[in-house]
């Protein structure tokens, strides 16, 4: 009672402490009493101390028994020392009941007894350190190399001998190493007594050499088969070690079973025996290809399931359930049933080591034949044992290839992997087309697995995406690249990648692959395409091709055409300098064309023996503009010039000059009317020819450039959409075929080039016969010294023999007009270019 | 190297449509009323040094000179938004500012006297261009200044730069224009066109007017409207002169082929499509494609005037000369792109052209001008205000002249009609209503 007033007391002191409340608060008694409550459901029964003194009784009594009398001991001694006053020792007893741990092994008597003493009471054991470093062993010559004799002081062989010590010059060695570890192992090596065995194996023998015929019993033909089937030597069973081959012994029978009807079924058990050693010899031997090592495991993997099967068999004849037939029949039916896949796997492994220059992937084909073959016949057990190793070997298979396609490095050492370095010196100009090459077979088709064949040239050209852009930036991307391919091709074949176990193995492997693909890949290939197009200015140059050569920018080409004819008319000996006229190129046509301007150059062929001798348009021959790509343009052109388009330009300047020579006569026509008011005769002739000569030359002259400026953004436009860098250079090619036919560039239409440049010089005739007919003084035709003329006239007479009247003109003209009219038509319609038959259409209208 | 070209404006007409030719090429490459560069006009690739060259602050001066003998057009040119962009010492106004009075032997002889200033300007500029390609003369030919003074002045250019390309844009009188002696004017200054210009672009006020009503809707045009109508053609005839494509990127190469025979050089053209304000609406539901643009080019109507082609060919729609090839040629150009938005508030038609033809059927243009002058002659009319100029002083043979010259012109375009044209033989018999017609330059959008 008096604890319960004085609890109380003591919570309404501690609740009035909590909140503040007075002591005539209702509310105190009521959260008091809740307090109480509270702190009363806490209480806990006091421990009871007679089970605690029952209990450490026992445990002394336990101790001794236990054997460990030391602690019986020292506990009794401490249980008589406990102090009986204190008022909560059952409890603390308790306590330390509940925190004992397997006293008897875990209690070190010492560190009980130093309980309580002082740290420095206890004495640390005695240590060789401690004794070397009171007393160093300064004493020469007794630590000197103990020799071999010292010890030997009677023959008995004692276990030093045993030891095998070297002779050695440090001096730390003693004769006596107690950490020398391997001495010590060798002490408790076992050295196993062939004698046991003697028994086992003179049966062995005795039953090797009975060629008496005997009978065994059934269950005797099923040890000896289960173990012939791991592979292991039996009596009953030859086993040749070098081919694997199992043959039977004739000379045994069943007591229950005819012998021919144990021979079949002995042969038959012999030949899978025979299968599974091929396998077994197989996947021991060493190959070098890491899909091989990965096939092998996964085919020992299920040899080995096999052998657990046939561990099942064995375990239910040793120790049997109740009943049990003994019955080879059944074992036999049993294995014949669980060894399919692996006879299956046997075939496929045997043809193909039957082969003697077989591709490296030829494993990898047999068995997704196989596989195929037996999932439509449907064998599904086999087919999964073979997908299991075809999928096996291909995730090894396609891990260097998935490293190819995401970083484009390949192993040097891999002598069969498909891309192999076929040129690492080559001309960065050829970086992508021959840098790398893909492997083939005989056949020119690639070395990898069939099924892979469709794939080939995407793997190769995503390779080749890589390294030609680590030429091009010099960056490490690929590190994370790297990264990436094991991710992705980890996800490879996990199961089939649209859900649907109905469809055939071949097709969800190709869609695998296809998968594997893509997301293994990080195709770099848009990414090389837009650095090459843009950062590298592919895209600029090539659009400036035409700007340059195809008179894009006619001022440009006027300014530079005009400069080169004035010094062609000026000085007709020496305006071949290439370096003059190379200067010019960059400062006109290259003014507006940055990315190819510091690389054109102007060349003429054959310096030494050029005609001076023909007409200034045929003179122009041998002009040659030239501009070099830099090395990522090269890869897509695969030339190092634009040589088609120095043709275009040298045609062009060809039709230039001579619509330059028609145009200047406009400049007579106003002086001529003050002399000749009424044009007739040859004067109203010449005028004529004249006309149709300036629509010809207008005509041809929109032909090119109208024709040059198509195509040209055309190939931008294609040439950005092309897929990689073959695509583009497949773009660009058949580019310069579609402007090799249009522009009549191509080497089979030289004939009509060539009537082409006979129809231009005619204009130069026309120069001529017009300033015969309207006098030197007021002719101002040709800007240039009347020596000139006289050439001139001189050159294009002896070329082509026109007439010196005009009429002749006009037939030469006729003719070499009907001439182009009916090529370009022929042309036009071979090749279904309408802009050639646009051009002849026109070139004929309203012809006369 | 730009092929430099020198404007001459003379007089009334000469003037208004000079000034309206500046502003759409102002326009058209980003230049501000200063002659400064729009701060937008950054694109480049555009030959401004053709019509401009850049003073030494940068700004763009017109390679223009501006000539009358009245006050009252220039002085508005002066004073209106445009002032500043012309070099001042490119005006001349004759000092007595009373004008040639609708008088063509006024303005010759007034020509001689400021001839040395005159010529002073022009070699100034002349001077001023690297590879100077030539002229161009804006002028009518039915008043007093720019008929008479034009006149002079294509003489004076003629002897003076025989390599020079000069062409002129002349303004020909419509039939009842207020100008009663304009047949004598025509007829006079026709007889320059004919002997000292290497080419010249007909602009017939008569076909502006029909245009403007029949086009535009407009049924009496003010003379902004027709000055607008001739700079959209001025402007889209040198568009490849300014915006240099990989053809006609020079004068002498647009009009080379276009010009058969001496006389044979006037230029007619034709543009489409021609777009009021009042008929915008019109406008936005038209889809123009390139031939719709070339067959209204060679519409009548339109006569201010590739597969494409061959439907021209096979549907007839133009003849061409018997004696010699049709010469047709299209360039396709770019255009300004300050016409479009953002920088302008129209929209201009998707695509758009502009026809250079060397027509024989100008000859009934002539005709007209002859029978006109006849009808005056006939009477003696007005004839005192020549007599006492100095050209006219030893009697009115300038007329018969001058009259003489146009009917040969007439003559020649009529022969050459005809299928043995310059064939330096005998006539044959004549082809049936053939018509010389070139076409040059499409304008393309």
């Amino acid at each position: 009672m008096a604890h319960a007033a004085k609890l109380n007391e003591l919570v309404g002191g501690l609740v009035r402490s909590a909140n503040g409340a007075s002591r005539d608060d209702a509310s105190l008694h009521r959260l008091r009493d809740q307090a109480v409550k509270g702190l009363r459901s806490a209480s806990h029964a006091r421990t009871n101390q007679f089970d605690v003194k029952e209990k450490l009784d026992g445990l002394v009594e336990k101790f001794v028994v236990l054997n460990r009398d030391d602690l019986s001991e020292a506990l009794q001694r401490r249980l008589n020392e406990l102090p009986t006053g204190s008022k909560w020792m059952p409890e603390i007893l308790s306590l330390l009941l509940q925190l004992s741990d397997r006293p008897v092994e875990k209690t070190r008597l010492e560190d009980v007894e130093a309980l309580g003493k002082k740290a420095e009471d206890v004495q640390l054991p005695l240590t060789w350190e401690d004794i070397v470093a009171d007393d160093q062993p300064n004493e020469t010559g007794i630590w000197d190399d103990v020799e071999r004799g010292y010890h030997s002081s009677g023959n008995e062989p004692t276990i030093d001998d045993a030891i095998d010590s070297d002779e050695t010059d440090s001096t730390q060695a003693t004769s006596v190493n107690a950490e020398d570890i391997d001495a010590l192992a060798r002490l408790h090596i076992i050295h196993p007594d062939n004698g046991a065995l003697d028994g086992v194996s003179s049966h062995y023998n005795e039953l090797q050499n009975d060629k008496k015929a005997t009978s065994v019993s059934e269950l005797t033909l099923i040890r000896e088969t289960l173990l012939m089937l791991h592979g292991l030597p039996t009596s009953l069973y030859h086993l040749d070690e070098s081919t694997g081959w199992v043959s039977y012994r004739q000379h045994f029978w069943l007591e229950t079973v005819t012998q021919a009807a144990v021979r079949d079924m002995i042969k038959r058990l012999a030949n899978i025996g025979s299968s599974l050693n091929t396998l077994r010899q197989w996947f021991r031997s060493e190959q070098r290809m890491s899909y091989l090592q990965s096939c092998q495991s996964s085919v020992q993997q299920l040899v080995n399931n096999f052998g657990s099967e046939l561990a099942a068999i064995e375990q239910r004849y040793l120790s049997p359930p109740a009943v049990l037939v003994v019955s080879v029949m059944e074992v036999k039916r049993e294995v014949e049933n669980r060894v399919r896949p692996l006879l299956e796997l046997s075939l496929v492994v045997e043809s193909t080591q039957r082969q003697d220059r077989q591709p490296p992937s030829v494993l990898l084909d047999a068995l997704y034949t196989k596989a195929c073959k037996c999932e439509l016949s449907g064998n599904l057990d086999s087919s999964a044992a073979l997908v299991k190793v075809l999928l096996a070997g291909l995730r090894a298979y396609l891990k260097p290839l998935s490293r190819w396609a995401q970083t484009g490095s390949i192993n040097q050492d891999d002598s069969t992997f498909l891309i192999y370095e076929a040129n690492s010196e080559c001309d960065l100009s050829r970086l992508w087309s021959e840098r790398f090459a893909m492997r083939t077979l005989l056949d020119g088709k690639p070395s990898m697995p069939i099924f892979m064949h469709r794939f080939a040239s995407r793997i190769f050209a995503m390779g080749k995406s890589h390294a030609f852009l680590q030429a091009l930036d010099d960056n490490a991307e690929t590190d994370a690249a790297g990264e990436a391919w094991t991710s992705a091709q980890s996800r490879f074949f996990d199961g089939p990648p649209s859900g649907n176990s109905i469809l055939p193995f071949s097709q969800l492997l190709d869609e695998s692959l296809k998968l594997w693909l893509t997301e293994t890949s990080n195709d770099c290939t848009p990414l090389l395409q837009s650095k090459l197009l843009r950062e590298h200015g592919a895209l600029a140059i090539i659009t400036e091709l035409s700007q340059l050569f195809c008179s894009g920018n006619g001022v440009l080409f006027q300014m530079f055409a005009d400069t080169l004819f004035w010094r062609m008319d000026r000085d007709k000996e020496n305006w071949r300098n290439s370096f003059l006229l190379s200067e010019l190129a960059q400062s006109a046509l290259g003014s507006k064309s940055p990315s190819s301007a510091h690389s054109l150059t102007v060349r003429f062929e054959d310096e030494s023996d050029a005609d001076l001798s023909g007409s200034s348009i045929r003179q122009l021959d041998s002009l040659n503009l030239n501009t070099i790509f830099p090395w990522p343009v090269q890869n897509i052109t695969r030339c190092r010039s634009p040589a088609l388009y120095s043709k275009a330009f040298k045609l062009l300047l060809q039709i230039y000059r001579a619509k330059q020579l028609v145009r200047k006569q406009q400049f007579d026509l106003r002086s001529l009317y003050s002399h000749t008011p009424h044009p007739l005769g040859e004067t109203a002739h010449a005028l004529r020819i004249r006309q149709q000569f300036a629509t010809h030359v207008d005509l041809l002259s929109a032909h090119v450039t109208s024709a040059a400026q198509t195509i040209s953004s055309s190939l931008c436009k294609d040439i950005q959409a092309a897929d990689g860098i073959d695509g583009m250079a497949d773009v660009w090619a058949s580019y310069e075929k579609r402007l090799e036919t249009s522009l009549l560039l191509a080497p089979n239409m030289k004939p009509m080039r060539e009537a082409i440049t006979g129809h231009l010089e005619l204009c130069e005739s026309l120069t001529i016969a017009w300033r015969r007919l309207f006098g030197n003084e007021r002719c101002s035709t040709i800007e240039m010294g009347e020596e000139h003329h006289e050439d001139t006239e001189h050159r294009v007479s002896g070329n082509a023999p026109v007439g010196n009247t005009v009429k002749g003109l006009q037939s030469e003209l006729d003719k070499s007009l009907s001439f182009i009219v009916a090529g370009l038509r022929g042309i036009g319609r071979a090749g279904g270019n309408t802009a050639l038959e646009t051009l002849a259409d026109r070139l004929e209208w309203n012809v006369p | 190297m730009p092929r430099e070209i020198i404007t001459l404006q003379a007089g009334q007409c000469g003037n208004s449509v000079g000034s309206e030719f500046w502003q759409q090429l102002c326009l058209e490459h980003g230049i501000n009323q200063d002659g400064n560069l729009e701060d937008y006009a950054t694109e480049g690739g555009d030959r401004k040094d053709v019509f401009f060259y850049q003073s030494d602050d940068t700004r763009y001066i017109p390679r223009a000179i501006l000539l009358d003998l009245e006050p009252r057009v220039i002085a508005g040119i002066q004073s209106g938004p445009y002032k500043n962009i012309y070099n001042p010492e490119n005006f001349y106004v004759h000092k007595s500012g009373t004008g040639a009075g609708n008088n063509w032997a006024a303005g010759y002889a007034m020509g001689s006297q400021v001839e040395e200033e005159v010529l002073d300007m022009i070699d100034r500029e002349a001077d001023g261009s690297d590879s100077l390609e030539g002229f161009m003369l804006l002028h009518s030919i039915a008043g007093g200044t720019g008929s008479g003074l034009g006149s002079f002045l294509l003489e004076r250019l003629n002897d003076r730069f025989p390599k020079k390309l000069i062409q002129t844009y002349s303004v020909f009188p419509a039939k009842n224009d207020t100008v009663v002696v304009q047949p004598y004017n025509s007829l006079l200054a026709l007889r320059r066109l004919t002997q000292n210009a290497d080419s010249v672009v007909v602009l017939d006020n008569g076909a502006l007017s029909r245009i403007a009503a029949d086009t535009l809707h407009i049924q009496e045009p003010s003379f902004s409207q027709t000055n607008r109508l001739v700079s959209t053609v001025m402007s889209a005839s040198t568009t490849t002169l300014r915006y240099p494509g990989y053809m006609h990127n020079d004068l002498v190469g647009i009009v080379a082929s276009l010009i058969p025979t001496p006389r044979c050089h006037f230029l007619q053209t034709s543009y489409t499509p021609f777009t009021g304000d009042n008929i915008e609406a019109a406008k936005t539901v038209r889809k123009t494609t390139v031939l719709d643009v070339m067959r209204r080019l060679l519409q009548p109507k339109n006569q201010m005037v590739h597969k494409s082609l061959l439907r021209i060919r096979e549907r007839n729609l133009a003849n061409f000369i018997p004696w010699g090839p049709a010469s047709i040629q299209v360039a396709l150009t770019r255009t300004s792109p300050y016409l479009h938005p953002p920088y302008t508030t129209r929209v201009p038609p998707r695509v758009s052209g502009l026809m250079l033809a060397n027509h024989t059927g100008i000859a009934t243009l002539f005709k007209r001008i002859v029978y006109q002058y006849n009808q005056l002659r006939k009477r003696n009319a007005f004839l005192e205000q020549y007599k006492r100029e100095e050209a006219f002083r030893d009697g009115l043979g300038q007329f018969d002249e001058a009259k003489e010259v146009v009917m040969e012109l007439i003559k020649e375009y009529e022969e050459a009609e005809r299928s043995d044209y310059l064939s330096g033989g005998k006539e044959e018999e004549a082809a049936n209503a053939g018509a010389d017609q070139r076409t040059d330059g499409v304008t393309g959008r």
